[in-house]
């Protein structure tokens, strides 16, 4: 087998060339107006937007700082623009059933015209109602019903009594009614008096009494109804009066909204309750709210009543150009919904239609709604409320309490609005797959998925492209401009960002934030344009401010607290390499692991996942090894080994099996007792056929082992082995460049097991000859040979065998 | 033209029906703006007892037309309970507005009763009308006809009405209406409150005159007056003038035209306001 040679310098690190561009500045560069990198996200985009069809929304995915919220909110607000205004939406009392209020749809701009023209005519009212009633007119008019109901009374009772008087009978007033007595020359006559009257004469004063009674009775009976004649007939005049009042205000309204019979109709209505409760404007100025003992509490007066006829302008789009684009940052269930809020009276909250409130929905309705899905996730109920309302193609506002059926206190039932929009959730692929998966409603309500990628191919062309757009968020946040060196830099960055050179992140939020602080850099260096210095610096200094626990654990390492050996040879000992992810932060460190083996059941025990200390991947991993061992040497006998491996010094959960190969080269190591170099480290993966998989972070493992041998002092000797089909993610920083190109460090490409051993061990790895024999001399036939003398002894033992550990040399 | 005699006794007759409040304060309001002694008298109409010591006496109930009987006793318990009902709110009324107050049972015929004490009274405070079903036939209305012979003031209130501003007075240029004139400005003067004067003459000579007097009146004690002019017309048509000006208390000479015995009884609920008669 061919020795695997080390990769050459151009290979660690493929650097944008600055000599490709043909501008010296980013000033020379025009903006870049199109979507960079998401033709699939706007094709979808446009396609959402475009179709209009109940269950259409879009559920923005991928990953943050892609720019999603920018590019939906841009193209959102270019196609919003160019559509029609929708409608304002009104909530105005409901005169029949108050705890119903109704909506008014208006064209846009006339809600707040309504409202204002209602309010001038309450004005009106207020002065021209009070003004009928106090006229001398209606006084007299009223007088004079009053005094016929009065004459009414008294004729009656005055007939009574004169009828009376004609039998010498009196009517008295007693305590609490009425009675009838005898008299004699005006005065009533005494008991003494009336016992001396002749027995005919009782008999016909008791009789007269009695007729007097029933009269009287039957005039008492008719008093409510004369009182209640008298009343209807009062209330027929203020009818009346108020009627002369209201009817020309009113008719001037209905002249200016001729146009809209829902208006009308409820210009009708306000002139019906109008009449009916002319005594709330005749006591108008006794209204509003009075303060007792910090209680805030509405006077019986126009305060409350007159809040009935006010208009309550949900969503207003007298200022609205085009349909409305909303992004609600606080998508709580009210917030989306609306909510009825409420006032205290007297220790208690009530509520009326003008405390209905808009939710985002309500703004939103004839536009577009954007939400993060995350936050809709979160606030409680919201995502529910918010399926409903698509659902539904209706906004009813209703408080949480009601809609979980949690209180039964009066409340509100404003009518519904019809509701069309178009809902864009943005969230992470997580979210969205998830809601696939498990919500059967998400499907049907976001049929369309503008999927974000978090990266693009990394061409001349694109690489052209890419500096124009460096140079447009220049622009924007008026930074200064790039040269092109600077812009190269950026580059290879946005290489480095997604971990392959040939693919340049679009996550925009970090590129940004890099041109940020490069800026700050070449203003604090003096300098007028922004050159590959600052860029540098922003990145280091970047790195700087965060790798304080990478300064740690290679201190802890450098000071032998944490045994990495990095000269000599060892046994069963190999480097692994780990990524630790620390918020926006990764980096790489060695960790030693160690393979042991001796006669057994056929276990490679791996002491992470007993001790509960290795994730799924990692185990999956550990066992391919079993699985590999088995395949390739003494097929045709039992495995009769125990084989421990463990990650020395970790103390905390391992995942992911890019160790997979590494624990395996330790584990060759192991059986064939032959020693491994401790100058290189190993990442990879590994399959049943012993084909070395890629892995990720391979750039941070590299540095990581690198850092660590600089420290040390750089051997010569020192490398380390990746997966071959991780070259092509390369992009290393500049020392470790450097480092490889004056050899003093090694980075190689290995694709199978063999070349991986041959490279650790010095000694060949071995291929079956034709007699299905490893040669001697190779790792592959002493690793053959010590599984063999292991299943030996186990047959010696008696199989299960167990307990007994297998010593030296293989058999 | 003569000064009046102060007022130095108010008498409030009350009688065995339940009085409103009112009746009460705007007797204290007066007693006090004018500084008098207040005195209520409580009769307990013989009339009535009589009535109960009849075998076959009952009464009906004024709202539920229920017949039941009528004793004695029964008479007489009502009658501790509204007088005990009327003294307490008189000492309360009276309290707030600091007005020495006594309060008089007396059991007789109520005409007589009143006409008695009012000899040694100058202003009697009575109650008229009201919007109850046959109120005509209760309220006072014993009282009624001895009103015109009683020697001294006469506050006739309907039932609910307080004792307010504006004091309309009806000035005729006679010695009574002149004492009208100069017992609204002492009530204006003591408690505040605007003095509207109707000046009653159809020539302008004449009321040229008055209004000269009226304003002397007045400005002696150096009290702003409004004047509007009335044409002597019939009580009703002026009833309809005064009730316009929106009068709190109206006063007028028992001299006058429009304070005859018949207008009496309608005056104050025509204009909707207590009517102060004035010697």
């Amino acid at each position: 087998m061919a020795p695997v040679e080390p990769l050459a310098p151009e290979a660690l690190c493929r650097q944008c060339d600055p000599a490709q561009f043909a501008f010296q500045t980013t000033d020379d560069l025009a903006d870049l107006t199109e979507v960079l990198g998401q033709a699939r996200a706007v094709e979808a985009l446009k396609f959402g937007i475009g179709i209009r069809r109940p269950g259409y929304n879009l559920f923005v995915l991928g990953a943050p700082g892609t720019g999603r919220h920018s590019l939906v909110r841009q193209y959102l607000a270019r196609c919003a623009a160019a559509e029609a205004v929708p409608p304002d939406w009104c909530y105005v009392n409901n005169f029949d059933e108050p705890h119903k209020p109704r909506a008014l749809q208006l064209p846009s701009g006339t809600g707040v015209r309504l409202k204002r023209d209602i309010e001038q005519l309450m004005d009106d009212l207020r002065g021209a109602i009070p003004a009928v009633f106090e006229s001398e007119e209606y006084r007299a008019r009223r007088q004079e019903l009053e005094e016929k109901l009065k004459e009414q009374h008294e004729q009656a009772f005055e007939t009574l009594r004169e009828e009376a008087e004609a039998h010498d009978v009196a009517l008295v007033r007693t305590p609490s009614g009425m009675a009838f007595a005898p008299k004699r020359k005006g005065e009533i006559l005494s008991p003494d008096e009336y016992d001396k009257l002749p027995d005919a004469d009782k008999q016909r004063l008791q009789e007269v009494i009695a007729v007097l009674e029933e009269k009287l009775t039957h005039i008492i009976q008719q008093v409510p109804q004369w009182r209640r004649e008298g009343q209807r007939r009062i209330q027929e005049l203020d009818r009346e009066v108020t009627m002369a009042a209201v009817g020309h205000l009113i008719d001037e309204l209905r002249k200016t909204y001729a146009d809209l019979p829902p208006v009308l109709a409820h210009l009708d209505r306000i002139q019906q309750a109008v009449i009916e409760n002319a005594d709330d404007f005749r006591h108008a100025e006794e209204g509003g709210e009075v303060n007792i003992l910090g209680i805030t509490v509405q006077r019986a007066g126009g305060g409350v009543s007159l809040r009935r006829f006010q208009v309550n302008v949900l969503v207003d789009h007298s200022a609205t150009a085009g349909a409305p684009v909303v992004y609600e940052d606080n998508p709580s269930f009210p917030a989306l919904i609306g909510r009825i809020e409420h006032i205290a009276q007297m220790g208690a909250l009530v509520t009326d239609f003008m405390l209905l409130k808009a939710g985002a929905l309500h703004r939103a309705n004839g536009g577009y709604l954007m939400l993060d899905a995350r936050k809709v996730l979160l606030q409680p109920f919201a995502w529910e409320g918010l399926k409903r309302a698509l659902s539904s193609a209706q906004l009813r506002i209703e408080s949480l309490g009601q809609a979980l059926s949690l209180v039964s206190t009066v409340s509100l039932e404003p009518e519904p609005m019809p509701l069309d929009l178009k809902v864009v959730m943005i969230g992470e692929p997580l979210l969205y797959y998830l809601l696939a998966e498990y919500d059967p409603e998400f499907s049907e309500l976001f049929k369309v998925a503008v999927d974000f990628g978090h990266d693009m191919t990394r061409d001349p062309e694109t690489s052209l492209l890419y500096a124009r757009l460096i140079a447009t968020l220049a622009r924007r946040d008026k930074l200064l401009a790039l040269d092109r060196g600077a812009v190269a830099r950026v580059l290879d960055q946005a290489a480095r960002l997604v971990e392959d050179a040939e693919k340049l992140t679009v996550r925009m939020r970090e590129i940004t934030d890099l041109l940020r602080e490069s800026d700050h850099w070449a203003r604090e260096a003096g300098r007028t344009l922004i050159t590959v210095e600052d860029v540098e610096r922003a990145i280091e200094a970047r790195i700087y401010r965060q790798d304080r626990i990478r300064e740690r654990v290679q201190e802890v390492i450098e000071r032998g607290l944490v045994l990495i050996d990095t000269t000599g040879e060892r046994v069963g000992q190999v480097n692994g390499l780990a990524v630790v992810q620390l918020g926006e932060f990764a980096f790489g460190h060695p960790s030693r692991i160690t393979a042991n083996v001796r006669l057994g059941k056929g276990e490679v025990i791996d002491i992470q996942r007993e001790v509960e200390l290795a994730g799924p991947i990692h185990s999956k991993g550990v066992l391919i090894l079993a699985g590999f061992l088995g395949a390739r040497y003494a097929a045709d006998r039992p495995l009769a080994l125990s084989a421990s491996l463990v990650f020395e010094q970790t103390y905390g959960e391992v995942e992911g099996d890019s160790a997979a190969s590494t624990e395996l080269y330790a584990l060759l190591s192991a059986l064939a007792v032959v020693p491994i170099r401790q100058s290189l480290a190993v990442t990879g993966s590994v399959n049943q056929h012993g084909e070395i998989q890629a892995i990720g972070g391979v750039n941070e493992k590299i540095e990581g082992f690198f850092d660590l041998c600089v420290a040390r002092g750089l051997s010569g000797e020192q490398g380390v082995l990746i997966p071959a089909a991780n070259v092509q993610h390369l992009m290393l920083r500049r020392d470790v460049v450097e480092a490889v190109r004056n050899g003093r460090f090694h980075v190689y490409p290995v694709t199978t097991i063999d070349e991986g051993i041959e490279l650790l061990t010095g000694m060949p790895a071995g291929v079956r000859d034709e007699n299905g024999e490893f040669p001697d001399g190779t790792i592959n036939q002493r690793v053959e040979l010590r599984l063999i003398g292991l299943s030996e002894l186990a047959r010696a033992y008696g199989a299960p065998v167990g307990g007994a550990e297998e010593p030296g040399e293989p058999a | 033209m003569s000064v009046p005699e102060p007022i130095r006794r108010v008498l409030l007759a009350l009688d065995a029906v339940a009085q409103d409040a009112e009746a009460f304060e705007a007797a204290s309001t007066l007693a006090a703006r004018l500084g008098a002694e207040l005195e209520a008298l409580f009769v307990e109409d013989v009339d009535l007892a009589r009535l109960a010591a009849l075998p076959f006496a009952r009464e009906l109930g004024l709202s539920s037309a229920s017949r039941r009987p009528l004793q004695h006793v029964d008479v007489e318990r009502a009658w501790r309970v509204e007088a005990l009902r009327a003294r307490t709110a008189l000492s309360q009324a009276a309290a707030r507005h600091r007005v020495r107050w006594s309060f008089r049972v007396v059991r007789g015929e109520a005409g007589a009763a009143l006409v008695q004490l009012a000899a040694r009274s100058d202003l009697v405070a009575v109650t008229l009308g009201g919007a109850a079903a046959g109120s005509r036939v209760s309220r006072m209305a014993a009282v009624e006809s001895v009103l015109q012979q009683l020697p001294c003031a006469l506050l006739v209130r309907p039932v609910g009405v307080a004792l307010r501003a504006p004091f309309v007075v009806l000035y005729e240029g006679t010695e009574s209406s002149g004492h009208a004139l100069r017992l609204a400005t002492r009530l204006a003067r003591n408690g505040g409150g605007e003095i509207v004067v109707l000046l009653a003459a159809a020539d302008p000579a004449r009321r040229a005159l008055l209004r000269v007097q009226a304003e002397d009146m007045a400005g002696s004690v150096g009290m702003p007056i409004a004047i509007h002019a009335l044409a002597p017309v019939d009580p009703a048509a002026a009833a309809a003038a005064i009730r316009a000006l929106r009068p709190g208390t109206l006063l007028l000479a028992t001299d006058s035209p429009l304070a005859r015995a018949a207008a009496l009884r309608q005056l104050p609920a025509a204009i909707g306001c207590s009517t102060l008669l004035v010697r």
